[in-house]
């Protein structure tokens, strides 16, 4: 077969045009796709929220025995981060999603990879800060109640092993979460920038 | 401008180019459900991207920079956002003529071999296909006219050589 069969084809198929959508038909489909995209970023903020409800729970277990200040404190400061970190998620969700398509491809493929290694800097950002104060805080207290010594020692090589570990596991987490998808694009990206060789 | 008379402007470009649409669709998606899904996608990009319409480029050119730029995309994050896909015959690939549904040979054989292209050479045949221009496709790719002839051309050697093997073993 040559291709000049595929062009006789195609033009076959321009012929045999499908009949018209009714405007309603379209409106509909692009309500649809907008309920879709929102279903879809509101889906992954509640899986993103529950991951964090055992660390919000540890926060308010202390409010049922006492209500003090620094229980409160520590409370509202758990919740508060565990919001920083669901809004930055949220946020680059939304960059992502807003990439315009009316561009080439080679520029709209850029535009994602970068949307998607922002969005990966700014979780992996937020989650490794939010180890990183409860670090502090933790120090802080330890260093507040027994002074320097052992205990403080211990506490500062645990606050750094938790961020430590905080960044390797925050890596695996973007990694799995825009990972794959990036990694299609740029091997999409590359397609179109390698040089062809002259025939 | 009302809000009614964009959306009857922007039907009717959807209109206008729905065949054109449909053939991207069924380029980069085999599956019934997969189709549908797309054509829904491309429309909803179309739709975003229509306020920046300026009619500076030809509205085709338009409309197929986003709905190739739609296809790869979507058909990327998919692997992103893995779903629970039913195995039912629903997802069996068939490629239908525009009107019938009744698969055609010819255009069979000529999708099935498009889809073994890579994504970005895919892309220069189905603007080939469609006619448009050298211009008008480095406007799509964002590569000089040049790169464009030079790519078009290995694009179409690959395609012949696939050809001939599906001919030769029809069954692979």
């Amino acid at each position: 077969m040559e291709l000049k069969v595929f062009t006789d084809c195609w033009q076959q198929l321009e012929r045999e045009e499908a009949p018209p959508i009714e405007g309603s038909a379209i409106m509909q489909m692009i309500e649809r796709q907008v309920s879709g995209v929102q279903q879809r970023a509101r889906r992954r903020l509640r899986r993103e929220l529950t991951s964090y409800l055992p660390l919000a729970a540890i926060g308010l277990t202390g409010l049922l025995y006492e209500v003090t200040w620094t229980r409160l404190a520590s409370a509202v400061g758990i919740a508060g981060l565990i919001g920083v970190l669901v809004a930055v998620l949220w946020h680059s969700e939304r960059r992502i999603a807003r990439v315009p398509f009316d561009r080439s491809l080679r520029e709209v493929l850029g535009a994602l990879v970068g949307a998607l290694d922002a969005a990966a800097r700014a979780y992996l950002a937020a989650y490794v800060s939010m180890f990183g104060l409860f670090a502090a805080v933790l120090v802080g207290i330890v260093g507040a109640r027994q002074g320097a010594g052992f205990w403080l020692a211990g506490a500062g090589l645990l606050g750094l092993a938790a961020v430590a570990w905080s960044y390797a596991s925050g890596r695996g987490y973007v990694d799995r979460m825009f990972g794959r998808y990036r990694a299609e694009l740029h091997r999409c990206l590359q397609q179109l920038q390698a040089e062809p060789d002259p025939e | 401008m009302t809000s009614k008379s964009v959306e009857s402007e922007f039907v009717a470009l959807v209109n206008t180019h729905r065949g054109a649409v449909r053939r991207v669709v069924n380029t980069y998606a085999a599956a019934p459900s997969e189709r549908e899904e797309l054509f829904q996608e491309i429309v909803y990009q179309l739709w975003r991207a229509f306020p920046s319409f300026r009619h500076e480029s030809s509205a085709l050119t338009w409309v197929y920079r986003i709905a190739v730029n739609t296809a790869i995309t979507a058909v990327r994050r998919q692997a992103r956002q893995p779903e629970h896909v039913p195995l039912t015959s629903d997802h069996d690939d068939d490629t239908p003529t525009a009107t019938t549904g009744a698969p055609d040979p010819r255009s069979e054989l000529m999708y099935r071999a498009i889809r073994q292209l890579n994504d970005v050479d895919r892309a220069m045949v189905l603007c080939y296909l469609e006619g448009l221009s050298y211009e008008r496709m480095a406007e799509v790719f964002g590569i000089s006219r040049s790169n464009v002839g030079v790519r078009l051309n290995r694009a179409k050697a690959r395609l012949h050589a696939i050809v001939r093997e599906l001919e030769e073993r029809p069954w692979s």
